[in-house]
C-alpha cells in the first residue's frame, strides 16, 4: 500500500496542471475554467488579455524536519508593445518557477520509487537504496522561460515560448546530466469580440544521463522522453456577467521509464459578482499509467518495509472531477476573501504485466478538498498580493494559531504597469 | 518639543542608509541610482545632494548559513581539492556584507556618515563626504580571506592565535569632489588597518595590515542623459613574523583593480524608460588567490507614480586562482566560470504615502569549471534559492517615508508574513529567526 500512495504521489504531481499559485489554490486548485495570469505559462498568448504584468511568488513553506523551508519562488512578467494600431508584440520571461517536468523528476526522486538492492554499500543500516542517492544526481538548475507574441487587431494573438532547465556535474570519471528543453506554442482567437478561443501545445524532452565509474560496480545509465500536452478552452460569453466555459486537455508524461497520460474534457460555468467572481466546473478524464520493472539494469524494490520486486505495472482510471470558486471584496477595496474546493471521484484498475487484475474500484489519493485565502489589493487591481492561508490557522487561538505558528502557505503576487 | 528634538537627534545620529533599499529591490544597483553609490562613484555626491546616512547593521542568523567565504552557490558542492576559498566574484554593486558570507546573531556593520555640497558660484561646486565605521569590499574581501590564512597558518604550527592576521581597526571612507557646470568629479579614500605585535622568548613577532582604496569618480550630463565613471586601486599591505620563521610572510602588498562605466538614457518609452548599459572589470588579489571578474550588460528603471521599477540583465565571467605557497602547499587551483544574471525591483508607496513596499529578485545560472592536480570539475551553478543573503532568489522590504527627507528603509525576513508573530515567531524558520534583517537610513539635509 506503500508503494501505492508513493504512485500516487507521483501521480497527483503528474496530473496537477499549473494551477501552483495562491489564487488558483485557495478558491479550486484548477486554473481550467478561469482567467488567471498563470496562464502565461502554459499559453504564452493569453498575456495580450493581462496587460504589463509582473509576477512571482515569495514561496510555499513547506515542513522539512523540524524546520519550515520555503520552496517555488520565483518572479517573471512581460511587456506589452503596440507597433502600429493594429499590431502589438509581448515579451516575457520567468525565472526559477519549477517546471512541471521538473517537479515531477523531484517528486520521483525524492519519492523513492527507484529503490534497489544496495550493492555500492552506499547506505550503512540497510540493504536497500535509492538509486538516484547512489547516481549523486542533483535536481535541474535555471527552470528559464522565455516567450514572445504578436497580437493582430486584438482579435488573434499568436505566441512561442521556449525553456530550459538543466544539471551538470561533469568531472575525471563522472558525468551527471540532465536536461530538459521545451517550448511551447499558443493562440487566443477573439470570436465576435465577445469569446475567447484559447488553445496551446506544450513539449518538453528530458534528457537524463548518469555515469560514474568510481563506484563498485559502475553506473551506467540514460533515458531521453518527450513529454507534452494539449489544452484548448473557449470562454463563451453569454451576458454581461455569465461565461460558459468548454475544455480539452490532453497531456503524457515520462520520466525513467514512468509513463502517464491524462485524456479528457469538461465544462464551466463562471459568473462576475459585485467585487468578485464565482465559478463551478466539472471534466472528466481518462488516466493511464504505466512503471517500470529496472532503472540502469537494477531491479527496482517497494520502498516499503517487506521490500518486494516491482513488477512492471499498468494502471487506468476514469476520473471525475468537481471543483468550484469564489472570491469577493469584502468590508474594504483591498481585501478580497477566497475559497474554493476540488474533489476527485477515481475508478480505478491496475494489472500486472500479464493484465491480471491486482486491484479495482473506487480509489482516492492525496487530494485537498478544500483551502481558503485572502488577497490584499489596490482598489484598482494594479497591485495585489494573493495569499493561501494555513487552513488550521481559524481553529486555533489567533496569539498561538496555525500549524506551528504557521499563517500563510503561500503568497504570490501580480502587479500591472 | 524638547523630547521631540531629542528623539529626533537621538534617531538621527544612529540610522542613515539604504543598502536596506538595495537589498529588498533586486539585491543590486547597478541599474539604478541610490545614495550608497558615493562609495563607489564619489563623483555622485554632485548628484545626489546633500544627506547624513547610517545603519544599525544586519543580522544574518539563517540555519543553513556558515561562516565561508565562498558564494552561496546552488553546486554540487563536490570539490577536487579540499578547499572551498573561492570568494564571491560577482557581488552586487555596492552591498556585499551578506554576499560574503557573514553569519551574525547580533546587528553587524553598523556605521553612518555624511555628504555635502558647497556651491562655489553659479559654475563651480564643491562636495565632499566622509563614512565611519562601514564594511567596504575590500575590508570584507581582507575579512573573509584572513581567516582561511590563519586557520592554515594556525594549523600548521600551532602558534599562539595572536599571530594570525588581525581584524582591522579605524575603518573609514573620505571623498571629496566638484561640478563644474554638468561635470563631476570625485575623489575617494578609504583605510583600515591593524598593528599587531606580541613578545615571545625577548623577541617582538606579529603582523601588520594595511587596507588603502583610492578612487576616481567621474559623472557627466549631456541633455537628459548621463554617463559615470570610476576606477578604484585597492592595496592590502601586510607582513608577518613568528617564533617559526617558515611561515613568516616578508612585507608585501597586494593590489587590486576595478574599473566600472555606466549610463543612464533617457527615452519618451512609456512615459519614460531610462536604459542603463553598465560594465565593469575588476581584479582583487590577496596572499595567494586573485579573483577576476568581468562583467556587462544592459537594464532599464521607470519612475511610477510614487514608485520605481527596474529591471536588467548582465553576463559575466570569472576566473578565480589559487597557488601554492610555503604556508599552503596544496595543489594548485583555477576555478573559472561564465553566466548571467537577471534582476528586477520594484518600490511603490501603498495605502499611505509614507510607507512604501519593495520587492525585487535575482537570478544567476552559469557553468563552473574547477581545476586542481590533473583533475577537473565542471558543474552547472545558480545562486540558492533562500539563505537569507543579499545573493538569493528574492527579497523584501518597507521603507518609512517622512516627507521625502528622512527614509527608513528595512529588510524583512522573507518567512516573516508565512508566520504568527505571537506563536513561535520565526524559531521554526529556515530564514533565522530574526523579523528584521537589516535597518537603514537616509536623512535629507
Amino acid at each position: 500500500m506503500k508503494f501505492i500512495s508513493v504512485i500516487s504521489i507521483i501521480v497527483v504531481l503528474a496530473s496537477t496542471s499549473f494551477g501552483t499559485e495562491a489564487r488558483i489554490e485557495s478558491m479550486g486548485n484548477t486554473p481550467d475554467f478561469i482567467k488567471d495570469e498563470v496562464s502565461a505559462i502554459k499559453n504564452p498568448a493569453t498575456t495580450f488579455g493581462f496587460g504589463n504584468t509582473l509576477l512571482g511568488s515569495l514561496g510555499k513553506e513547506t515542513k522539512l524536519g523540524d524546520s519550515w523551508v520555503r520552496k517555488e519562488q520565483w518572479f517573471g512578467g512581460w511587456a506589452i508593445y503596440p507597433i502600429s494600431p493594429t499590431m502589438k508584440l509581448s515579451v516575457g520571461a520567468t525565472l526559477n518557477k519549477p517546471f512541471e517536468t521538473t517537479q515531477q523528476y523531484e517528486a520521483v526522486s525524492e519519492s523513492g520509487f527507484f529503490t534497489v538492492f544496495d550493492k555500492w554499500n552506499y547506505s550503512p543500516t540497510s540493504t536497500r537504496v535509492n538509486f538516484l542517492d547512489v547516481l549523486g544526481m542533483g535536481t535541474p538548475y535555471g527552470n528559464v522561460y522565455m516567450f514572445a507574441g504578436v497580437s493582430i487587431k486584438d482579435m488573434i494573438s499568436l505566441a512561442l515560448g521556449g525553456r530550459y532547465a538543466g544539471y551538470k556535474q561533469e568531472s575525471n570519471d563522472e558525468n551527471k546530466y540532465i536536461s530538459i528543453q521545451g517550448g511551447n506554442l499558443g493562440l487566443v482567437y477573439n470570436i465576435l469580440n465577445q469569446h475567447q478561443f484559447e488553445a496551446s501545445i506544450n513539449v518538453d524532452r528530458f534528457v537524463f544521463e548518469g555515469k560514474d565509474e568510481s563506484t563498485s560496480p559502475e553506473i551506467s545509465v540514460s533515458s531521453s522522453d518527450l513529454n507534452f500536452d494539449i489544452n484548448a478552452r473557449l470562454f463563451w460569453t453569454m451576458s454581461r456577467m455569465n461565461s460558459v466555459v468548454p475544455m480539452f486537455s490532453f497531456k503524457t508524461t515520462n520520466i525513467l521509464g514512468i509513463s502517464t497520460s491524462d485524456v479528457g474534457g469538461g465544462i464551466g460555468f463562471n459568473r462576475t459578482l459585485y467585487k468578485g467572481l464565482i465559478w463551478v466546473g466539472g471534466k472528466y478524464l481518462y488516466y493511464s499509467a504505466e512503471f517500470p520493472e529496472r532503472i540502469g539494469g537494477e531491479a527496482i524494490y517497494s520502498p516499503s518495509t517487506n521490500q518486494s520486486l516491482v513488477e512492471n505495472t499498468k494502471e487506468s482510471s476514469h476520473k471525475i472531477i468537481a471543483s468550484f470558486g469564489v472570491e469577493k471584496k469584502m468590508l474594504w477595496d483591498w481585501f478580497t476573501i477566497r475559497v474554493g474546493g476540488n474533489k476527485v471521484f477515481e475508478y480505478l484498475t491496475k494489472t500486472d504485466k500479464s493484465d491480471r487484475i491486482l486491484e479495482k474500484g473506487l480509489f482516492e489519493r492525496d487530494v485537498d478538498a478544500v483551502a481558503w485565502g485572502v488577497a490584499l489589493g489596490t482598489k484598482d487591481d494594479a497591485l495585489r498580493f494573493d495569499i493561501t492561508v494555513s487552513e488550521e490557522f481559524p481553529y486555533s487561538n489567533i496569539f498561538a494559531g496555525g500549524d506551528e505558528g504557521i499563517m500563510l502557505v503561500r503568497i504570490s503576487a501580480a502587479l500591472k504597469f | 518639543m524638547y523630547s521631540f528634538l531629542i528623539t529626533l537627534a537621538v534617531v538621527t545620529s544612529i540610522l542613515y542608509a539604504t543598502e536596506s533599499r538595495i537589498e529588498s529591490m533586486g539585491k543590486r544597483d547597478i541599474f539604478f541610482r541610490d545614495d550608497m553609490q558615493v562609495f563607489k562613484n564619489p563623483a555622485t555626491i554632485g548628484i545626489f545632494g546633500n544627506f547624513v546616512m547610517g545603519t544599525m547593521g544586519f543580522v544574518n542568523d539563517a540555519i543553513d548559513t556558515s561562516i565561508v567565504p565562498e558564494r552561496s552557490f546552488d553546486s554540487a558542492m563536490v570539490f577536487v581539492d579540499s578547499d572551498n576559498d573561492s570568494v564571491s566574484v560577482s557581488v552586487p554593486y555596492t552591498v556585499y556584507d551578506t554576499v560574503y558570507g557573514k553569519r551574525t546573531d547580533v546587528p553587524t556593520n553598523q556605521w553612518f556618515g555624511v555628504v555635502y555640497n558647497y556651491q562655489l558660484s553659479k559654475t563651480l561646486g564643491v562636495f565632499g563626504g566622509a563614512a565611519f565605521n562601514r564594511d567596504n569590499e575590500l575590508d570584507l574581501f581582507y575579512d573573509s580571506l584572513r581567516t582561511v590564512i590563519q586557520t592554515e597558518c594556525l594549523t600548521k604550527l600551532a602558534l599562539p592565535e595572536k599571530t594570525a592576521f588581525p581584524e582591522v581597526r579605524g575603518k573609514m571612507d573620505l571623498m571629496l569632489g566638484a561640478a563644474l557646470q554638468g561635470l563631476n568629479v570625485g575623489i575617494g579614500f578609504s583605510k583600515a588597518s591593524q598593528d599587531l605585535k606580541f613578545i615571545y622568548d625577548s623577541t617582538e613577532y606579529g603582523s601588520d595590515v594595511s587596507l588603502t582604496s583610492l578612487s576616481l569618480g567621474m559623472e557627466t550630463q549631456a541633455g537628459t542623459h548621463s554617463i559615470e565613471a570610476y576606477a578604484r586601486l585597492s592595496m592590502i599591505s601586510y607582513s608577518n613574523s613568528t617564533p617559526d620563521s617558515a611561515i613568516d610572510m616578508p612585507a608585501t602588498t597586494d593590489n587590486s583593480l576595478e574599473i566600472g562605466a555606466r549610463g543612464f538614457i533617457k527615452t519618451n518609452l512609456k512615459g519614460g524608460i531610462v536604459f542603463v548599459p553598465a560594465l565593469t572589470i575588476a581584479k582583487n588579489a590577496l596572499f595567494n588567490r586573485t579573483y577576476s571578474r568581468y562583467s556587462g550588460g544592459v537594464g532599464m528603471n521607470l519612475r511610477l507614480d510614487g514608485g520605481l521599477f527596474w529591471a536588467g540583465l548582465e553576463g559575466e565571467y570569472f576566473i578565480n586562482t589559487k597557488d601554492s605557497t610555503s604556508y599552503d602547499s596544496a595543489a594548485n587551483v583555477e576555478r573559472s566560470g561564465y553566466g548571467a544574471h537577471f534582476n528586477f525591483g520594484i518600490e511603490k508607496s501603498l495605502i499611505w504615502k509614507w510607507l512604501i513596499v519593495r520587492v525585487g529578485g535575482s537570478k544567476y545560472i552559469g557553468i563552473r569549471t574547477t581545476k586542481s592536480a590533473g583533475n577537473s570539475l565542471r558543474e552547472w551553478v545558480e545562486n540558492t534559492a533562500d539563505d537569507g543573503s543579499s545573493d538569493d532568489v528574492l527579497g523584501f522590504g518597507i521603507g518609512l517615508n517622512y516627507q521625502s527627507r528622512l527614509r527608513f528603509d528595512i529588510t524583512l525576513n522573507e518567512a516573516l508574513p508565512y508566520f504568527n508573530p505571537f506563536s513561535n515567531g520565526l524559531q521554526n524558520s529556515t530564514n533565522g529567526a530574526h523579523m528584521v534583517l537589516r535597518i537603514s537610513s537616509t536623512f535629507s539635509l
